[in-house]
């Protein structure tokens, strides 16, 4: 070969290699990092939130929330409620199919709330007080109870796991406790292109031709679900300064929760929109069960330990990516209260250092188990340990992945007799969770049966269970809910430590009318 | 040879057995429990029970054992205990990404390290000699993920010539396959160039002192063929050993650079079940790839007779 030749080879060759990256995704098509991967596919089988958004773009529900929270039928058309508060009738809107083209039947609404309902707490409920569950014909189904409930429809439009999520009648027969077998096949306004996943690396969504949304706008998850694109990819990108990066090259449409380090520099770049998606109140869980937190005066001092801007502070940054809150229901939403909050308004060391002493606290080591792989959680952890240490007392700082967190999380015994033991862990619980305590699993003052740290307060356990009773917005409600917090923070399930910020990040010359809720939704999303 | 390679195949027999006893019991051993994993963090007690029923779990380890070995010898390498998809088919996924850039990294390397190692060992001693080396040192110094970081900064932020990260497959189109292949490929390249670079050299430098080496002087021959024919040869069997262990590793264990350009392959694929406890992807990646492990020793013993044709089996 000749010299000149070899030079235009090489030529061409550098050419090649400096054509910049066209591989963009149609036009159609939104390509979206999540803040994890889809593993699992079936959404009564597991509370991963991943899998709720999963569950949310192939299925649908009955009824959903608005944005002003309240329930809106979403699959059914029209229902009542009979005059004696115990028949609920329910019809089916018309046009409703799923992904294979057969219609949905009123046997798969009821097999799909039984099969839900063996394991979410508010179905639990729910199906404890309901005499039966039956069809009349394939659009229509009755709904019996035992004694008037009053969040029948509230449960039926739970926003978070489990979501009640309606399934074929042959994949909601399966037993709950293992994942169904067979495709998936919903009714919702997208695909799962089942050929096309790569666990860990790519999920893809199609739009569902036949889906027939409602006439209303959307709002929140309720609404008309008006499919916009063609196609969603949920993309695995594990590193958050490349997923930055990508957004702002414009390899990714969406991020759905960039860490905070991260938003400083999405904050500066002219292309990136960001937008307030969840709110998380992170919390201090001490076991009930073993010293010193089974004294009520040592939960009392982690209380008055627990100053919550310090804490913010470590896990948010700046004061604008969170608030303080001493609400164990969360701030702004409808169930803000912060009845008996003194201790946590007002941090006070030595008291703490005092009550700490009067549990008879003597220095044993106190393991707290910090999971190093969720940064937030993490940092939460670090705050105890140094706080505690502060107090005099001897902290066991044990750093894990989360999976040995939640391995050791179950075990009942002290650490001097087990050394899988432990005192406290940290975790959060988003929004949704924080306005429906009769679902959420974190805050049950169930003894025994309680969520791990095993608070037990029968008094606030029944001002729940007759809370759920009363119609809200009235003043009798008013009154139960502020004996179910009084009740709450006399016994101290966990400490609440105020509520910060999960923002998304997307970019606003490609995307637009994107629904500003906690799961992302990709209805009624545009890409332009 | 047919009966060497037999015999060396049967051999890895033994020892598969016995890294599948221990890996098998190592993971249930170590602290973490799937079901909770998957049940999810609002998930009850009984909850995450009724998941390890469900997924035989709560079967004795030796059942648990048995039920294994069995699909096994069947060729089952069982379901992911999280997608329920089988493991064969995951490992499948991850194959062409984690064979490309194992291919493009070592063939990056090779091209680049062994030209430097001959050219320093040939001016051993001089400028050319401590530049190169001190390019070998600072390659194998350097930080998987600074160095890429860096070079998704300068080449894809800034200059905009190549993407951030993702992998493409050939059959999507040739040229995203190769440009998102070149920043992790210099990434991984370099580390694995200084390595070879100094291997190289060092070898070279011994050969160099050989009797037949300064005979071919003696006799006239160019000094680039005494270089790339006589002493390159002789020098060739730690070099391509260091290769095969190289490859190996790039197949195995690539995890940082696989999850800074987030590129789907057989590393992320490990560290993600370790991370969630998926015992069947642990059980089966680590069975592949002391498969690997073992057929890559055996190419490189094999290879030892092209260099050296004193060498038969």
């Amino acid at each position: 070969m000749s010299h000149r030749t070899t030079i235009r080879a090489m030529g061409g060759l550098l050419a090649s290699l400096l054509l910049v990256w066209a591989g963009q995704a149609s036009a159609q098509t939104v390509r979206a990092v999540l803040h994890a991967e889809v593993k699992h596919l079936d959404p009564h089988w597991t509370t991963a939130d991943i899998t709720q958004v999963h569950g949310y773009m192939v299925y649908d529900t009955l009824f959903a929330l608005d944005d002003k929270g309240q329930p809106q039928p979403q699959m059914v058309d029209t229902y009542r409620l009979s005059a004696d508060k115990l028949s609920y009738t329910f019809s089916l809107r018309d046009g409703l199919k799923w992904h294979d083209g057969q219609p949905v039947r009123s046997a798969d609404v009821i097999a799909s709330l039984k099969r839900w309902a063996v394991k979410d707490a508010a179905g639990q409920k729910l199906m404890a007080r309901t005499a039966s569950l039956e069809a009349i014909n394939d659009k229509t189904f009755v709904l019996k109870l035992k004694e008037p409930y009053g969040l029948t429809i509230r449960a039926l439009a739970k926003e978070y796991s489990y979501v009640p999520f309606i399934l074929p009648e042959r994949h909601a027969v399966q037993d709950p406790s293992k994942p169904f077998e067979g495709e998936v096949i919903g009714s919702g306004p997208f695909m799962f292109a089942a050929k096309e996943w790569v666990p860990g690396a790519k999920t893809v969504y199609v739009k569902f031709k036949d889906y027939v949304p409602r006439k209303e706008p959307a709002s929140y998850y309720a609404g008309g679900k008006k499919v916009n694109v063609e196609r969603v990819e949920f993309v695995v990108i594990p590193d958050q300064s490349t997923a930055v990066a990508a957004l702002g090259k414009g390899e990714v449409d969406y991020l759905q929760r960039p860490h905070v380090d991260q938003w400083p520099l999405l904050r500066k770049d002219p292309n990136v929109g960001m937008y307030r998606a969840d709110v998380s109140q992170m919390q201090i869980h001490p076991n009930h069960l073993v010293p010193p937190f089974d004294n009520l005066k040592a939960r009392q001092a982690l209380m008055l330990m627990a100053n919550q801007q310090d804490y913010l502070r470590a896990i948010a940054g700046e004061p604008e990516n969170w608030r303080p809150c001493y609400s164990y229901l969360g701030c702004a939403g409808w169930l803000e209260t912060d009845a008996g909050a003194d201790l946590l308004k007002k941090p006070d060391l030595e008291k703490a250092k005092q009550l700490l002493a009067e549990a008879g606290y003597k220095g044993e080591k106190i393991v707290v188990m910090a999971p190093s792989d969720f940064p937030t959680i993490n940092a939460a952890s670090l705050t105890t340990a140094a706080m505690l240490r502060k107090l005099g007392v001897n902290v066991d700082l044990q750093a894990m992945d989360w999976g040995t967190l939640t391995s050791r999380r179950p075990i009942k015994d002290a650490p001097a007799k087990n050394p899988a033991g432990w005192q406290i862990f940290h975790t959060t619980s988003g929004y949704a969770a924080l306005k429906d305590p009769w679902g959420h699993a974190n805050i049950s003052t169930a003894c025994d049966k309680a969520w791990f740290g095993w608070p037990c307060s029968p008094r606030a356990s029944k001002a729940l269970e007759e809370l759920g009773n009363l119609t809200p917005g009235t003043e009798a409600f008013k009154k139960g809910l502020a004996e179910y917090h009084a009740a709450l923070m006399e016994n101290i399930p966990y400490v609440p430590l105020g509520e910060f910020f999960q923002s998304a990040a997307y970019r606003k010359d490609r995307l637009g009318n994107i629904l500003e809720t906690p799961h992302t939704v990709f209805w009624n999303m545009v890409k332009k | 040879m047919l009966a060497y390679i037999l015999r060396r195949i049967l051999a890895t027999l033994p020892v598969m057995g016995i890294v599948i006893l221990f890996v098998f019991l190592l993971v249930r051993i170590a602290p973490g429990d799937p079901a909770a994993i998957i049940a999810g963090d609002y998930a009850t007690p009984e909850n995450i029970q009724k998941i390890r029923v469900g997924l035989g779990l709560d079967k004795p380890i030796h059942v648990q054992f048995r039920i294994y070995v069995t699909n096994l010898i069947r060729g089952d390498l069982g379901r992911s205990l999280h997608s329920r998809l089988p493991v064969s088919q995951l490992i499948a996924q991850r194959l062409e990404p984690t064979a490309a850039l194992a291919v493009s990294t070592l063939s990056f390397a090779i091209l680049l390290a062994i030209p430097l190692g001959i050219l320093a060992a040939w001016k051993a001693g001089s400028l050319i000699d401590r530049t190169v080396m001190v390019f070998a040192v600072g390659g194998f110094s350097i930080p998987v993920f600074w160095l890429g970081f860096l070079l998704i900064y300068g080449f894809s932020v800034k200059l905009d010539v190549l993407p951030v990260q993702g992998y493409v497959s050939f059959r999507e189109g040739f040229f995203p396959f190769i440009t998102h292949l070149i920043l992790p490929t210099v990434t991984l390249g370099l580390i694995y160039m200084a390595l070879l670079a100094r291997i190289t050299r060092a070898t070279i430098l011994e050969v160099l002192q050989s009797d037949y080496i300064r005979t071919a002087y003696a006799k006239g021959v160019r000094p680039t063929s005494v270089l790339f024919v006589h002493a390159l040869k002789n020098a060739a069997i730690p070099v391509v050993t260091t290769i095969g262990v190289g490859f190996a590793l790039l197949v195995s264990g690539v995890v940082i650079t696989e999850s800074v350009f987030a590129l789907p392959g057989l590393g992320r694929l490990t560290v993600d079940a370790v991370l969630q406890r998926d015992y069947s992807i642990i059980q089966g990646v680590t069975l592949i790839f002391s498969f690997v492990y073992a057929l890559v020793n055996l190419v490189v013993d094999l290879s030892y007779t092209l260099f050296d044709p004193r060498i038969r089996y």
